[in-house]
């Protein structure tokens, strides 16, 4: 009540300030008109009953300034004084004004980029009902928690059957469908959900219904489908008749009987599901067999997560006797609920550690920018401490000249954060596509929301304290001194400390920095010299998707041969041929393995990687046959079933590569059928340019009887650069067959440094970073050393007209500078040595304490640090003495 | 001139309640009616009455209309909020108890002690 009065009538005093000092004037004119009336009536003169009048009532001007106190507009009034001032000051210092403006907004700008990426994959809360109560039951063996979930209906119905521990329970598979909507067919990510998905989660339907338990097929639900907001704007132009509408999922009839929210996007973070179809629970039957599904629950109120895990163990090991092959049972050990309140990620596993690194880089680059502006401030607020001492003399309080130092700050934060912000935005979703395409259309992006801009309006907060704070504090307290003078040795020796100390944490700052982006560059280095044992320059990719198409069995197989017989007939090819899992594609197919008279020594050799290949791939990848010969056309379905071993698969089961020819093994499940090796190729880096070659078998892609559906590509050998052939290819697969199902073409040297995303971004973002730490740093220490030059000309003007050679002038102010590096480097180093061990295994060839690099990167802050203190140096051996002691 | 006494620190605002409380006033009025109910022993720099005025504004204590004044001219009249009321009781009992407290411990007379 008594609140919204205040603020009443402060918002009328300040919003209709112009009508209040009217009234005030009139309503304080009435009283001393009135009271002169009444004195005239007692009988005094006219002219005496003004004077009178005025007299009582005293200083209009001090009444009217109280009133305006009264309402609480002496602050505003202050502050709108104190920002004109702080425009007028920086607008006569435009230098000092673009460099801090500009590192702050570079600053301001990485930091919010860098937290947008963070808090899209990372940090927000999934859209739905009290998020943190949902968890991810997952199961835990010896490679780790199935990140991705893995379950069977069994499985689920007993952990849902537990509601002692869960509110409610469901299962989610996510995939890619090819959607077809009017005709239109187009690959979109979706899932199919148990019925009770947006009940448990707590999300309605904007239009239409959400499913139910009865939608599920195996509870006799009809083909019914849940699509998203997105899709429904995108494809549908926001038609509410979309209700009813027919689409086709995988080429099977679906109703549309849904739009869900446009907050919502599903719980698996960076991706939207575009299209909800019920699960049937029929599919997965049976105990022993274990799918990718993600469990999540809801938790009993009061329940913690971390007490369900052992809770659910004995039913794990229940399930695990019934029957499960030893190498299974290891990978289901006990189970675990973690929380499910931000989204399951797959990013998140993997881009965690990079984003904070970056996190922490940009940290460091805007704790660099603000040593700077503090260096620069406290430099020019020296100059002004006559200014700010008149002030002290007239009275303002010291309190009232850091909040006007600070409002100047603030205005120079305010300045820098405005373009960094817009230029963030742009920059995390630049980052956010660049996002390797093996997992999926990304279709979530980084927007100006509460959270990104709450960020990074605290971001220039910290950032107006952490670098205007001191200064101001320094410089009123300078002002304040009463032994206010030009030369007061004392305060000019703190200020001086202050720049060195700043100097110094910058030097150290940049040191670890540049230490971090080398060890990145290295490691970039390092992984392209790595051998993969094919050559990756000269080779096109192209990947298919023929699930949820008409191109299957027979028809495929035609489409196979179609298209090898065309794209060899384009100019620039050598060879075209066909395989499932080429090198780094992430197709990779392991198969149990089974080799007549070979003993499997552990789990690992009962299996083997399988690659189907058509005729010319060794070829196509100039990977070298080094026994027998490659997998060619005389290998025909009539033909006896042959394969090529990798040397690794040929000395680890038969002990040296010339014994293998001839032998047999077979790979498979149900119905295996049994390979004569002709050939051993040369081993390979299959799908982690870290990890040593992996054992591997090739397969004649024609001699398969049955013609999987499962992605493949065609492999393209080019005479000139693969990139060039891309739009060719393409437009000739498509002239011949439109509906061909294309997901991707891409060069084989484009698909390996799609696996080395984190590593690049590193790399690049993290040596811009460096890069800019270098400048600011230099800048600072040039602004330091000149300044002191500037203040030492009389000194070195003495010194020299006493005899000192000008050499030694510049080496003073060179020692100066080697000084503050040496230290610098000595705790940024230290720091480095330490810190940088977060790096450890993201780094590929050399330590994170690798010495070469450390040492590198302190070299470079030295010289960068001597290049930056040359002009001041130069300055001081140049001064004239005659001038010099003129000027004194 | 009679003898007059200077106002204590912080009455004035009471007095000015006061004085509204009797109907609507503006300035003026209100310092006439503070000399007449005084009988002139009150003595108030004239001025002042006006950041006082604005500060119970401020609060909510009081609040205004422009009017006419008996010599026809617009004048800001100032009238009693329901919080002004309240705030006067409670200042005018809060008064009462310290005076008559204060009264109590002056007039004391040894033999009471």
């Amino acid at each position: 009540m008594k609140l919204l009065a205040s603020l009443k009538s402060f918002s009328r005093a300040w919003l209709l300030r112009s009508r209040m000092e009217h009234e005030m004037d009139r309503e304080m004119q009435f009283h001393v008109e009135a009271r002169a009336a009444d004195l005239e009536a007692n009988g005094l003169p006219r002219a005496e009953a003004h004077r009178r009048a005025r007299a009582e009532f005293g200083d209009v001007l001090r009444w009217k300034e109280a009133g305006r106190d009264a309402r609480g507009l002496r602050l505003v009034d202050e502050l709108g004084g104190d920002i004109r001032y702080a425009v007028r000051t920086l607008r006569r210092s435009p230098g000092f004004t673009t460099t801090a403006v500009l590192s702050l907004a570079l600053g301001i700008g990485a930091v919010t980029a860098i937290f947008g990426l963070l808090d899209l994959l990372l940090l927000r809360p999934l859209p739905v009902r009290n998020p943190q109560e949902l968890v991810h039951v997952t199961t835990v063996g010896e490679r780790g928690p199935a990140r991705s979930g893995s379950s069977n209906t069994p499985w689920f119905r007993d952990v849902a059957a537990r509601t002692d521990l869960f509110a409610d329970a469901m299962l989610v598979r996510h995939d890619v469908y090819k959607v077809g909507i009017d005709g239109r067919v187009e690959p979109i990510t979706g899932q199919r959900v148990t019925g009770n998905y947006y009940t448990l989660l707590g999300v309605p339907a904007v239009l239409g219904r959400t499913l139910q338990p009865a939608d599920q097929p195996d509870k006799g639900g009809g083909p019914v489908a849940v699509i998203s907001y997105g899709l429904w704007q995108r494809r549908f132009g926001g038609n509410p008749e979309v209700i009813g509408r027919s689409i086709t999922v995988d080429r099977q009839p679906y109703t549309i009987v849904g739009v869900t929210p446009q907050t919502f996007g599903g719980i698996l973070v960076g991706w939207t599901m575009d299209v909800t179809m019920p699960l049937d629970l029929s599919e997965f039957p049976d105990p022993r067999g274990w799918s990718t599904a993600p469990l999540i629950a809801r938790l009993r109120p009061g329940i913690d997560a971390a007490h369900v895990g052992p809770q659910l163990d004995p039913l794990l090991r229940r399930f695990v006797a019934s029957g499960m092959s030893e190498r299974f049972q290891r990978r289901y050990q006990r189970v675990e609920a973690e929380s499910a309140a931000r989204g399951l990620s797959d990013l998140r596993e993997q881009f965690a550690t990079p984003i904070w690194l970056l996190m922490g880089a940009v940290g460091l680059v805007l704790l660099i920018a603000c040593g700077n502006i503090a260096g620069l401030l406290v430099a020019r607020n020296a100059a002004r401490h006559h200014e700010l001492g008149t002030r002290v003399a007239l009275g303002a309080s010291r309190g009232r000249l850091v909040r006007q130092l600070l409002t100047e700050s603030l205005l120079l934060a305010a300045a820098g954060a405005v373009p960094g912000v817009l230029l963030a935005i742009r920059g995390s979703n630049l980052l956010l596509g660049l996002m390797p395409p093996e997992f999926g259309p990304v279709s979530a992006s980084v927007s100006a929301d509460w959270r990104v801009l709450g960020f990074a309006l605290a971001a220039t907060g910290a950032t107006t304290l952490l670098f205007g704070l001191i200064p101001a504090w320094q410089s009123a307290q300078l002002g304040a001194s009463p032994a206010l003078n030009r030369a007061n040795p004392r305060s000019i020796t703190t200020r001086v400390q202050f720049g060195r100390a700043l100097v110094v944490a910058q030097f150290a700052l940049s040191v670890v920095l540049v230490a971090g982006a080398l060890l990145f560059v290295r490691t970039i280095v390092n992984l392209a010299r790595v051998e993969t044992g094919f050559d990756r320059d000269h080779v096109l990719l192209v990947k298919m998707d023929p699930q949820g198409t008409t191109y299957e069995s027979e028809r495929l197989r035609a489409f196979q041969r179609e298209m090898l017989e065309a794209l060899a007939r384009l100019p620039g090819v050598e060879h075209v041929t066909v395989a499932t899992s080429s090198p780094f594609n992430g197709n990779v197919d392991g198969r149990r393995l089974r080799i007549p008279g070979v003993e499997p020594r552990d789990a690992d050799d009962g299996v083997i990687q399988v690659n189907m290949v058509g005729p010319e791939y060794f070829e196509a990848f100039r990977i070298p046959i080094l026994r027998g010969r490659p997998i060619d056309a005389r290998d025909q379905p009539n033909a006896p079933r042959v394969a090529v071993v990798s040397e690794g698969f040929a000395r680890r089961y038969f002990g040296d590569i010339d014994t293998a020819i001839g032998r047999r093994f077979t790979a498979g499940g149900a119905a295996p059928i049994e390979h004569e090796i002709v050939g051993v190729a040369a081993d390979l880096r299959y799908q982690d340019l870290r990890a040593p070659a992996e054992r591997l078998a090739y397969v004649s892609w024609f001699q398969s009887t049955e013609v999987r559906l499962s992605p493949f590509e065609f492999v393209v050998r080019t005479s000139g650069n693969p990139a060039a052939l891309v739009n060719p290819v393409r437009s000739e697969i498509e002239r011949l067959r439109p509906d061909a199902p294309i997901l991707a073409i891409r060069t084989m040297a484009e698909t390996i440094n799609g696996r080395l995303l984190s590593e690049r971004v590193l790399a690049a973002l993290g040596s811009f970073f460096a890069i800019v730490a270098l400048t600011l740093a230099a800048v600072g220490v040039y602004g330091l050393l000149a300044h002191l030059v500037a203040r030492r000309v009389p000194e070195i003007g003495v010194r020299l007209a006493l005899g000192a050679r000008p050499a030694e002038m510049m080496w003073a102010t060179l020692r100066d500078n080697a000084v503050m590096a040496a230290i610098g480097c000595a705790i940024g180093l230290t720091a480095a040595f330490i810190g940088l061990r977060v790096l450890d295994g993201m780094l590929f060839g050399l330590a994170p304490t690798d010495v070469a690099t450390l040492g590198s990167a302190a070299l470079i802050l030295l010289l960068v640090s001597l290049a930056a203190a040359f002009l001041p140096a130069r300055r001081a051996a140049s001064v004239d003495p005659l001038v010099a002691l003129r000027y004194e | 001139m009679s003898k007059t006494t200077e106002l204590l620190q912080g009455t004035l605002d009471l007095l000015i309640l006061k004085a509204i409380s009797l109907g609507p006033l503006h300035g003026y009025g209100v310092m006439l009616r503070l000399q007449q109910i005084s009988k002139d022993t009150l003595q108030i720099p004239q001025g002042s009455l006006y950041p006082a005025l604005y500060r119970l504004e401020h609060q909510g204590l009081v609040t205004f209309e422009w009017g006419e004044s008996d010599n026809k001219r617009q004048a800001k009249f100032y009238t009693l909020t329901a919080a002004g009321r309240k705030r006067l009781r409670e200042e005018t009992d809060y008064w009462q108890r310290l005076s008559g407290a204060i009264g109590l411990v002056l007039d004391a007379a040894p033999s009471d002690v």
